[in-house]
């Protein structure tokens, strides 16, 4: 006896599927189904991952869907061919963009429509249709393609279904076909499945009646029990079903866009043409013989493969861009390519680097290049936008990205459903952290008030357990296009986004990737932008031009820089870790940044790669490697394996991979957190590199360090990218302080540190900080000329918190028509409310006008609307009796309105209290030695709980004289948690850890010392 | 034209009262400032209870009270006597406080606000209210933060301020109420009202299980609360017993009638009735009468079955013959049934009692609706209150022989969400005499019940 499922839901038909795609395959599979249709309600989100997980298993996968229509008629439509998978895709896609946002709307005459002339196999729901007269109409329509489903579910009543469905098929002369209706892949799920009704329907479980079902038979069943409910012959049709179906996703081809290319060229010579070009630009003078030699490897493995259509499609993107003046830099495999550098897709100079596409681009992989694009973050959106122009929404689309279920939204869903309290769910929910893991513990439970040993609340723990990582929407993914030659709502159906004007396809990334189909990433960072706005407040100052590739390279003064771990809002290099590795690491050439961006990653810090290149490169540790092939492939790291690449080439030269199996292997480490598969690679890796003579000892130092690596490892070709931006910046930091931090501060919010550090830094760097006031600044901060004609930093209005942007613009556009005679003046002319002026007064930016913002802040509350007639009137008043403001109130003024000050650091104004309150300075702390016990005390800015560091919480805090590091160890972070999240004046007491110039506190006990501030507000970052 | 210049006028002081013995003796306010956060909940009780120093006790929200005591020095012997009294009353509440007593209700109420010590003169006030912060006004954030942002920190800097300038940015409400707090204008309070309390009690001289006793006490307080219900022309519909017993928290039983009355026997007989049915933890000894909802009086509500001399021939009200039903057999003793929406059999239909009684009345059952894509299997009439295990079952009955099985199973599987999941495959099953059974078989431990019997 033998069984083909042709009509199965998974998870991406939203809160109705309780299996996963590749749970219900691989139980069809172990059922020996002979195949299985996923049949999602309109979608082929799940198809993928489906086609992926059958793909080594003796089973057919079928691609289908199903629909119910406005008039209630339910159809599951089967596609046999790769003419009709185009023909389901357009239906479900226009279905889609009828409907809001995760809805779909279709009626009969859409299906007519699509699907009449078409090839699909249609399976007549009869017994979920309401109408009885849809038989006739369908048999119209599908004649020779359509089947009544019969779905005998045990409800009591398979017989009397059976007999009418005998009588309906008889009737319209249909053939019948039996069909499951299958909503999970194991009865494990019948809890799972109630649930979702539950979140589906708004109500708790228990409330829900007859609207759940009434068993668990809509499950994957064996053949055998199958046998027992259909009459055989109806089995049976589901295996000629079955042979009527011949598709497979592998057939599906992509065709990249043509238009790229002119007439009379083909896009090998249009390619080749553009790369020559834009050589000569790059070396007037000739290309050295190194790089000619490089361009030609790499044009004839495109052309090999046929990937000139992608590299002209990204080269067309960044040629729109550069003429716009958006600054802009490709990474990934491709784009440190010659060819990518001559097209001017990247800056990173071949000559510099000792970097093959080929390692990139592989042969045998079959798959497409990987160029990621970065965009100054302000102006990704006209990129986008060309691109939607350009080819049309029928071409170009956004992938998705599946938005899964978190702990607290799984809490929270599971939690209604199960009727507990929206009181206990928040509080649940609550002490989930941002940093906690996905686990839920015991302690937490109790902590939120709720018995972890009762059975309601186990019951809800299990369910949250088995619904995190569940499907629960499709949302854009952040810069993904799929760009193609022909309609793409023949490839991948295309459905609504949330934004309006966006609309995004049903695969993701890891999708696309899997059916090896094009995408650019079209991405935003903040750096370019600051970049781009460098380079302009240069050329306005100095009158000098400067772009990526004019900055002088190799500078050794900015290495110098670098490596006193002076880098504050540089590029990458910037966080706290990695100042805390830089001078012991001490880059000195472009290549050690591109390492340093890479090692300082989770990846390489947890599969302890750190410590051992940091010995060797000082010396203190011999470089040895087991054979000249490892060499060839370590010895840019110093034997250590460092990149994502570096792992893969081990894998081919010493354990005898293909350039596909390597690939696998990447893949498999990416996700073996999350299903722990790597087994079989452990063993084929380490079995290899016996093979080859490598000692075991070693073969498993390698595994450890490949899992270690997990899905952190960092590809060489993205640092290589990033290092380079690093290095402008870092240039750009070192020689122009005030063009590059007024830069930073008009791209706010972006990188790791707040105005308040930026400008800490700045003025630390000898930048003449000037406050905001109406008669200067402008919307930006910008450049003056101080008393020497070097630059001074102004800051601009767009740091006064509460200010509208509208109303900065309208006042200085008004200031520049003519100055402001006084405050009614300004508020007059500038049009501004009584919220805008307010912002300005107490931020102090009346200063010209007034003598201290207390009495500017009595002024401008004293503006009223000016009524029309009246519009000169002055009213008469007394001159109030206001206390002139003192240092401390100024300064806290200016952190509640700036969240900065030009003052004294606030801790300045509290040293005698601190003192007394035996608290150290930084200062004095970094004089101390190893081991000491100290107290200290300083304002919070930065929390981080970095995923690799074992529960370690890391806090930065700052006092009138610096910085210091703290450690907090999970014990201590889960006994002072209240403390660690809420004190912005954090007092600590702990011991001193000092390893060369690194200094951290290992905290002991935490402190809120917060109220010595007063309502002094500083509001720290926390990062993950 | 001349409206916009309306806001040129600035506020004139308001004079201050002459400034006589008498007038300035006329007042003095104590602020009650509770400091717990669960404040707000005491409040009332404690006005309440404030009633025995003076009748002028008003409410300052969120956390303190005012009493005028003026009236009380005498009686009870000068301030210092009238806070002793209050002092230890709210202490044997366990509340934290500050007391503090000004000749104005806000003066009083900032200071205590800020535990200031008492002011007794109007001229004093201004030099005491001065130095406190402005935070004990209460004032709304925005207007904090805009005196804040002027460096206007205390009640002091307001002062120091033009008025009319001060109005105009801060508002004439605040500077009315600064006047207020120095005396400068009048500020009259009203009196917190108490609550209505029909509310009754009787205690007993020694404890006492004896249901005879506590039903004569019920029936004395419903003859008062009759009485009273009359005087105020309403009616109840929600009761309570209170059952107070030595050592442990009280019984509370409640009562809700299906309609409001206001006769001693249609209040005494349920609330009887339900005393039969209560279960005493422990020997009373007092008993209690709390009311609820008040309705206002209907003339000419019939009694039922046109006794009493109402004319007979009326008709019977559900309610009325839910209640007299009650009366008889208890309201344990009446029920009704509902089919319910629920897959497990045995929850397949619901008995209704209490309030849900009255509330069925005239709805259709919801049952079978909204379960469009599930069937139902036919059910048996009779289905036995839990299921037994066949053979029991079976004997009962008297089924013999062999039992035939239906072909067809109806699998349930259901219910895991409140300990009761079953999963279950019934059939229809003939025993030799024809007799038609359902039966299931359990999933789990593979035994079989009889859960019904076709007619």
């Amino acid at each position: 006896m033998q069984y083909a499922e042709l009509h199965s839901l998974s998870n991406f038909t939203f809160l109705r599927g309780a299996s996963h795609p590749q749970e219900l395959v691989g139980r069809a599979a172990e059922l020996g189904y002979a195949g299985l249709a996923l049949t999602d309600e309109c979608s082929v989100a799940g198809i993928v991952r489906a086609h992926a997980a059958a793909r080594d298993l003796p089973l057919k996968f079928v691609v289908g869907s199903e629909f119910t229509t406005g008039e209630h008629l339910k159809l599951v439509v089967l596609a046999p061919n790769r003419r009709a998978y185009g023909e389901l895709c357009s239906l479900i896609g226009c279905a889609r963009r009828a409907a809001p946002k995760g809805e779909y709307r279709v009626g009969r005459e859409d299906l007519a429509r699509h699907l009449e002339p078409s090839q699909c196999l249609v399976l007549w729901l009869a017994q979920a249709s309401r109408n009885d007269g849809d038989g006739a109409w369908l048999r119209e329509r599908f004649a020779d393609r359509l089947w009544l489903a019969v779905e005998l579910l045990s409800d009591g009543c398979n017989r009397q279904t059976l007999d009418d469905c005998r009588a309906s098929a008889k009737r319209f002369g249909l053939p019948m076909v039996a069909s499951g209706n299958v909503h999970m892949h194991s009865r494990r799920r019948r809890m799972l499945q109630d649930t979702l009704t539950a979140i589906r329907l708004g109500k708790p479980v228990r409330r829900l009646g007859f609207a759940l079902y009434p068993n668990a038979e809509r499950v994957l069943r064996p053949v055998g029990e199958l046998a027992r409910v259909y009459p055989r012959e109806l089995l049976n049709e589901t295996l000629s079903i079955l042979e009527r179906i011949d598709f497979s996703l592998d057939e599906l081809r992509y065709e990249y866009p043509r238009e790229l290319v002119p007439e009379g060229r083909t896009p090998t010579s249009h390619l080749r043409i553009l790369t020559e070009a834009g050589a000569r630009q790059r070396w007037p003078e000739g290309m050295p013989e190194k790089v000619k030699r490089l361009v030609e490897h790499e044009l004839r493995l495109i052309e090999e493969l046929g990937y000139e259509p992608y590299f002209l499609t990204v080269h067309d993107i960044v040629r729109f861009a550069r003429g716009e003046g958006i600054l802009c830099q490709g990474r990934g495999s491709a784009a440190n390519s010659a060819v990518c550098f001559c097209l001017g897709i990247t800056e990173v100079d071949p000559a510099r680097m000792e970097m093959l596409m080929e390692r990139f681009i592989s042969k045998e992989r079959n798959e497409p290049p990987d160029i990621d694009v970065d965009f100054e973050h302000e102006r990704r959106e006209e990129v986008i936008q060309y691109i939607y122009g350009k080819y049309s929404r029928e071409r170009a689309a956004l992938a998705a990205t599946v938005i899964t279920y978190r702990p607290k939204s799984a809490i929270r869903d599971v939690g209604k459903a199960l009727g507990f309290d929206l009181d206990e769910l928040d509080a649940l929910a609550k002490s989930l952290h941002w940093w906690d893991r996905r686990e839920i513990d015991a302690e937490r439970v109790a902590e939120a008030g709720l018995d972890p040993g009762s059975p309601r609340v186990r019951r809800l723990l299990s369910l949250v357990e088995s619904l995190l990582g569940f499907p629960r929407h499709l949302s854009q993914h952040v810069g993904g296009f799929v760009i193609s030659e022909r309609p793409l709502c023949e490839l991948v159906p295309i459905e609504n986004a949330a934004m309006p004007e966006r609309t995004v396809i049903q695969w993701d990334k890891d999708d696309l990737e899997e059916l090896g189909l094009l995408k650019v990433d079209v991405l935003g960072l903040g750096m370019l932008s600051a970049i781009r706005k460098s380079f302009e407040l240069i050329r306005a100052f100095h009158g000098r031009e400067f772009s990526m590739h004019s900055i002088p390279a190799e500078d050794p003064q900015v290495y110098r820089m670098i490596s006193k771990a002076d880098t504050v809002g540089v590029f990458q290099i910037e966080s706290r870790a990695q100042m805390a590795m830089l001078p012991r690491l001490r880059p000195r050439c472009y290549y050690d940044l591109v390492i340093q961006i890479a090692i300082i990653r989770p990846g390489p810090i947890q599969g302890d790669m750190v410590h051992p290149y940091l010995r060797r490169r000082n010396g203190e540790e011999p470089v040895n490697y087991p054979s000249d092939d490892v060499r060839e492939v370590l010895a840019r790291t110093l034997g250590v394996p460092i990149f994502q690449e570096q792992v893969m080439q081990l894998a081919i030269v010493a354990a005898g991979f293909t350039p596909g199996e390597a690939d696998r292997l990447r893949r498999a480490m990416a996700a073996w957190r999350r299903r722990g598969d790597l087994e079989p690679m452990e063993e084929r890796l380490i079995q290899g590199m016996l093979e080859r003579g490598y000692r075991r000892e070693f073969a498993e130092q390698i595994f450890n360090q490949i899992k270690g690596f997990g899905e952190y490892g960092f590809p060489e070709s993205h640092s290589a990218s990033f290092a380079l931006l690093a290095y402008v910046s870092a240039w750009l930091k070192c020689h122009e302080p005030a063009v590059f931090f007024c830069a930073l501060l008009n791209s706010q919010p972006m990188g790791f540190y707040a105005p308040a550090q930026l400008v800490r830094a700045a003025r630390e760097q000898d930048v003449e900080v000037r406050p905001v006031v109406v008669t200067r600044s402008r919307w930006d901060s910008s450049l003056e000329r101080d008393d020497r004609g070097g630059p001074a930093l102004r800051l601009g209005l767009r740091v006064v918190k509460g200010l509208s942007s509208r109303g900065g613009k309208r006042l200085v556009e008004a200031r520049v028509e003519r100055g402001f005679a006084d405050v009614a003046d300004l508020a007059r002319r500038a049009k501004l409310d009584a919220r805008d002026l307010g912002a300005l007064a107490a931020a102090g930016a009346f200063e010209p006008f007034t003598k201290n913002r207390h009495r500017a802040r009595w002024s401008v509350a004293g503006i009223e609307k000016p009524a029309p007639l009246l519009d000169r009137t002055r009213i008469p008043e007394a001159i109030p009796m206001l206390k002139a403001p003192t240092e401390g109130e100024d300064i806290m003024a200016d952190y509640r309105r700036l969240g900065l000050t030009l003052g004294r650091h606030p801790l300045a104004l509290l040293r005698t209290r601190l003192d007394a309150l035996g608290m150290l300075s930084a200062e004095t702390v970094r004089r101390l030695r190893h081991g000491t016990r100290v107290c200290a005390a300083g304002l919070v800015i930065i929390r981080q709980r970095p995923a690799s560091a074992d529960g370690v919480t890391f806090v930065t805090v700052e006092d009138e004289t610096g910085h210091l590091n703290l450690v907090v160890w999970e014990n201590i972070a889960q006994r002072d948690r209240r403390t660690l999240l809420g004190a912005a004046l954090l007092g600590v007491e702990g011991r001193i850890q000092k390893e060369g110039e690194v200094l951290h506190i290992i905290a002991e006990h935490l402190h809120d010392q917060s109220r010595l501030l007063g309502d002094l507000r500083t509001r720290s970052r926390d990062f993950r | 034209m001349l409206q916009p210049l309306t806001y040129l006028s600035q506020e004139p002081a308001p004079r201050t009262p002459p400034d006589t013995a008498a007038r300035r003796e006329e007042r003095l306010w104590v602020a009650v400032c509770l400091a717990d956060p669960e404040a707000p909940q005491h409040l009332e009780s404690l006005a309440l209870w404030c009633d025995r120093i003076t009748p002028l006790v008003c409410l300052a929200p969120p956390e303190s009270l005012l009493l005028e005591v003026r009236g009380s020095l005498k009686l009870f012997g000068g301030l210092a006597a009238v806070e002793r009294e209050l002092s230890s009353e709210i202490a044997a509440r366990r509340l934290s406080f500050h007391l503090c007593a000004a000749p104005t209700p806000l003066g009083a109420l900032w200071l205590a606000r800020r535990q200031g010590a008492n002011v007794l003169q109007t001229r004093a006030l201004a030099g005491k209210l001065g130095p406190l912060p402005l935070s004990v006004t209460q004032w709304p954030e925005d207007t904090l933060t805009l005196l804040n942002e002027m460096g206007v920190q205390s009640i002091g800097d307001c002062l120091r301020l033009p008025r009319g300038g001060f109005a105009r940015r801060v508002g004439l409400r605040h500077l009315q109420e600064l006047d207020r707090a120095l005396g400068r204008r009048p500020d009259p309070r009203a009196a917190f009202e108490k609550p209505r309390n029909l509310n009754s009690g009787i205690e007993f001289q020694s404890e006492t299980d004896d249901r005879e006793v506590l039903g004569a006490a019920l029936a004395k307080m419903i003859e008062g609360l009759v009485d009273s219900l009359r005087g105020r022309q309403v009616q109840a519909r929600q009761l309570a017993i209170v059952l107070h017993h030595a050592n442990r928290s009280p019984t509370v039983s409640d009562l809700d009638l299906m309609e409001a009355v206001h006769e001693t026997d249609r209040l005494l007989d349920p609330l009887l009735a339900r005393l039969e049915s209560l279960v005493l933890p422990a020997p009373v000894i007092a008993v209690g009468l709390q009311l609820g909802a008040l309705n206002p009086m209907r003339l000419g509500a019939p009694a039922l079955f046109g006794e009493r001399g109402q004319p007979a021939g009326q008709a019977v009200s559900k309610a009325g013959l839910i209640e007299r039903l009650r009366g008889r057999f208890g309201v344990e003793g009446v029920c009704g049934f509902r089919i319910a929406a629920e897959h497990r059999p045995e929850l397949g239909w619901t008995r209704l009692t209490g309030r849900l009684l009255e509330t069925s009345s005239g709805r259709k059952a919801r049952g079978r609706q909204g379960a469009r894509e599930c069937k139902l299997a036919d059910r048996p009439l009779w289905m036995l209150p839990s299921p037994l295990p066949l053979s029991q079952g079976a004997a009962r009955f008297r089924c013999r022989g062999p039992l035939r099985m239906g072909l067809e199973p109806e699998r349930i599987e259901s219910g895991w969400w409140d300990d009761g999941d079953v999963r279950r495959d019934y059939f229809t099953a003939s025993a030799s005499r024809g007799e038609k059974l359902w039966v299931y078989q359990d999933r789990v431990t593979r035994e079989w019940f009889l859960h019904g019997l076709f007619g």
